[in-house]
């Protein structure tokens, strides 16, 4: 069955080869059927690919041990449904996780760019190949999932237990695929570029589409990652700042700042070249996120531990920016502005500095994560940057980016009277005040949590009176208050759908502020019949019960718990001991509220019959996960198609404006 | 009609924040002893030796589990945080500690990340100057004889922003 895949293997190898070559030649000789040829050749491999991915799963299914892949990653006892999450957990099976998925990806968004834009889609078309070809060839030459081993083995080595976790299911994948998505607008802008027709903004919507799409299962699958630590790792938080996860952050920055001054582009023809930049820096950056995550030179616990090709990645990561960014200087005068500014106050600016400081995030990230390597080569001193010095130096930056978030949106294009800034200012400044006084008579004392707090109140406020004033002005023209509101959202879609997520961001902040600076930790020893008071909470330790697994011992603790006077249930933590891994995973059990989660996790079981639990409580957290769904909500009406039968016609106004100013027909 | 709409938004919005700030009063930390935070924020700067990256609060290794031990013992006896630090520095080397030093070629760490928000802030101006400079050039050429001062800023204002929503609209 494998041989069947390897050959599959082989076949897309050599068409992704064919489709570069040719989707190139098709584009500079202008040669429609060479294009179309490239084409179906790119679509082929999905198939071919799938094949791949099969045989793979069936090796894993049916524990054929005698491939190698099958052996490191599975075992007798491991549950099948693991298969799936066996076929990506090591190196070699990831990286055809990503050539699988990435392939299908591609063949949808070459579909549709072909129809679209014309005179771009076979070059971008050659880029998304030799993307494709890249990863095969290391596939091919260098781990390849589905090679057999010599001698055939009886049972195999079996996964990392840390990934048995319902969120393994979802959470690697979403990064894999957030991370080689970037390569879809980054193949559409170099094709734009390189094919140099169709017009200098006819690229937009298609890099806008992908780049959303791209930043929306980037966005997901930091988010679910973060859920998964916090419910399994058993240390009670959800961010650690480890290199692996930085280097998620440092893509996902990069296209949040192109997403937004995309929309510049689009709606002034402004940022041309500052847009291919900052695509080109988003993809060198999944690719450098790739890197670390392949054994680069920074130790981290999500890295595949046996593998070096990392240093592979990184050369090829060099050669693209190199690449792209001479495609870029060498097609430099095709990238002029529309205009330019006419205001230093206006929302252009504002778009400006908040990619500028997403920009600087992401290197101080990159400066945090590197440093170490720097300071063991220039100084010989080895040291380690975490947890601490990210939130200290990060943080206030991302309070700046949020007070941004409030301020950008209503500033308007091109230039910003006084009194339209004040008009619009008012009411953020005064429930900032508000909420500044009110936290103060509350007691809260902490100086990054009241900032936070306050800035925090501005998006919501503007974002609210955004969404007041328009529904007030299209029902004083005689719609009801709620067709009014979703008009109203239809009607500027990337506009309100960005509200939205915008929403949801401050939701996030609000979850991580409250729970970095509020969070209650307790070690505990206890004996079954011991009762614990912390905070509002008393728990009981009642007993331990042992289960015996082939490949791990379990010991679940039950408590019953009380919050005040309500009685909540019994919880059960548990701590499992895999002997052959020497490792040990605990599950900690979370009562959730929206105010916030009683978490329990044992640390350890002694012979004595007293074990050790560490208990928190962490205000607010559910938040945090909440604003998963509004974000891919307001992401989702971002993107969703203007329906042309709803535009309005816009009539230009004679200068008496003050009544209807738009002249709207209605 | 306007300004009451405004209250209600204002009156709204407080509300929900004085919810948010009670949960976290709600959630206050005093039942805590000052000596068992002082743990906490020592566990959480202080590296697990065998697990790259992770601090020994996060850690469920049993090196992670017996130093926090001993900083629980240490933190008992009264020694200072400094104290401790330096006690794990002397014994496993500055790598120990997961936040740089501020001192020797560490300070480059932390002296770097505001430098670049200065220079970010640079750029920024600049950029924008530069490009004002572009359109006030651009705007001269196409004025068919109009002056800048032949339109008032208040009418400027006007028809801006017109234009500014119908592009949102």
């Amino acid at each position: 069955m494998v041989e069947l895949g390897q050959i599959a293997l082989i076949l897309s190898f050599m068409i992704a080869g064919y489709s570069s070559v040719v989707g190139f030649a098709g584009g500079m000789l202008n040669g429609r059927d060479l294009a179309a040829s490239a084409r179906w050749g790119f679509y082929s491999i999905c198939p071919l690919l799938l094949l791949a991915t099969a045989s793979l799963i069936y090796a894993f299914v049916t524990n054929d041990f005698s491939v190698k892949y099958v052996a490191e990653n599975s075992n007798l006892a491991m549950p099948k449904a693991y298969a799936w999450v066996a076929f990506y957990s090591g190196n070699a099976g990831s990286l055809l996780y990503i050539s699988v998925a990435f392939s299908i990806m591609a063949a949808i968004a070459i579909r549709i760019v072909n129809s679209k834009l014309p005179y771009t889609s076979p070059y971008a078309l050659g880029v998304m190949s030799m993307v494709l070809l890249f990863f095969l060839a290391v596939i091919l030459f260098l781990a390849n999932p589905l090679e057999r081993h010599q001698i055939p083995l009886e049972d195999g080595q079996g996964m990392n237990p840390l990934l048995i976790h319902f969120g393994m299911f979802i959470h690697p994948p979403f990064q894999m695929l957030g991370l080689i998505s970037v390569a879809l607008p980054f193949s559409i802008a170099i094709g734009a570029l390189l094919a140099g027709r169709g017009g200098r903004d006819e690229w937009v919507d298609q890099g806008r589409l992908w780049g959303m799409l791209s930043w929306l299962l980037l966005t997901t699958g930091l988010l679910l990652g973060a859920w998964w630590a916090y419910t399994i790792l058993g240390w009670g938080g959800y961010w650690a700042w480890d290199p692996v996860e930085n280097s998620a952050l440092m893509p996902w920055l990069g296209m949040t700042a192109f997403v937004h001054s995309i929309m510049v582009q689009k709606r002034r023809g402004m940022f041309r070249m500052w847009n291919m930049v900052l695509i080109i820096v988003s993809f060198a950056m999944a690719q450098m996120g790739m890197f670390i995550n392949r054994g680069g030179p920074v130790p981290s616990v999500h890295s595949f531990a046996e593998s070096t090709m990392g240093w592979i990645f990184l050369a090829v990561m060099a050669a693209t920016l190199f690449i792209s960014l001479s495609i870029f200087i060498f097609r430099y005068d095709t990238l002029k502005s529309r205009s330019g500014l006419d205001s230093m106050i206006s929302r252009e600016s504002a778009f400006l500095a908040q990619n500028v400081l997403f920009l600087l995030i992401a290197f101080v990230t990159l400066w945090g994560t590197i440093f170490p390597i720097f300071s063991e080569a220039v100084d010989d001193t080895t040291m380690t940057i975490g947890q601490p010095f990210f939130n200290k130096v990060n943080g206030p930056l991302m309070v700046l980016l949020v007070l941004l978030m409030g301020i950008g949106p209503v500033l308007p294009w091109r230039k910003a009277g006084w009194s339209s800034i004040n008009k619009m200012l008012r009411a953020p400044f005064v429930v900032a005040s508000v909420v500044l006084v009110s936290s103060l008579i509350i007691g809260i004392n902490q100086y990054w949590v009241l900032i936070s707090f306050v800035v925090c109140s501005v998006p919501v406020t503007t974002v609210l009176q955004e969404l007041v004033r328009g529904t007030k002005s299209r029902h004083s023209r005689g719609e009801n208050w709620g067709f009014a509101f979703l008009s109203l959202l239809g009607a500027n879609r990337p506009r309100y759908g960005g509200y939205i997520v915008h929403l949801s961001i401050v939701m996030l902040a609000i979850g991580i502020t409250a729970s970095s600076f509020y969070d209650v930790q307790k070690d505990v020893v206890m004996k079954p019949g011991d009762s614990e008071i912390l905070g509002k909470y008393t728990f009981t330790y009642l007993e331990v019960s042992e289960k015996s697994y082939p490949d791990r011992l379990e010991e679940t603790a039950k408590f019953e718990v009380w919050s005040g006077d309500k009685y909540i249930g019994y919880m059960y933590p548990y701590r499992a001991v895999y002997p052959e891994f020497q490792i040990a995973a605990t599950r900690g059990a979370i009562h959730s509220t929206v105010l916030e989660d009683f978490y329990l996790v044992p640390s350890e079981f002694m012979e004595d019959g007293e074990a050790v639990f560490r208990v928190l409580i962490n205000p607010l957290v559910l938040w945090m996960w909440a604003s998963g769904p509004v974000l891919v909500l307001g992401t989702l009406v971002s993107l969703s198609p203007n329906s042309r039968k709803h535009r309005k016609r816009v009539r230009l106004p004679s200068m008496g404006m003050d009544q209807n100013p738009l002249g709207m027909a209605k | 009609m306007r300004k009451n709409m405004f209250l209600k938004i204002i009156g709204l919005l407080s509300l929900q924040v004085v919810f948010l700030n009670t949960a976290c009063f709600a959630s206050n930390t005093d039942f805590i002893s000052a000596e068992e935070k002082k743990v906490n924020s020592l566990n959480s700067v202080l590296m697990c030796p065998v697990c790259p990256g992770e601090s020994i609060d996060q850690s469920q290794n049993e090196i992670a589990t017996n130093m926090r031990t001993i900083v629980k013992d240490f933190v008992a006896d009264g020694k200072s945080e400094e104290e401790i630090k330096d006690y794990f520095v002397d014994k496993y080397g500055p790598v120990i500690l997961l936040e740089p030093a501020t001192s020797g070629i560490s300070m480059y760490a932390w002296i770097v990340p505001p430098v670049a928000l200065g220079f970010a802030i640079i750029v920024v101006i600049v950029a924008i100057n530069v490009m004002r400079r572009r359109q006030n050039v651009a705007g001269a050429r196409n004025t068919y004889g109009l002056t800048e001062e032949s339109i008032s800023e208040k009418e400027k204002e006007k028809y801006f922003s017109v234009i500014d929503r119908i592009s949102n609209e």
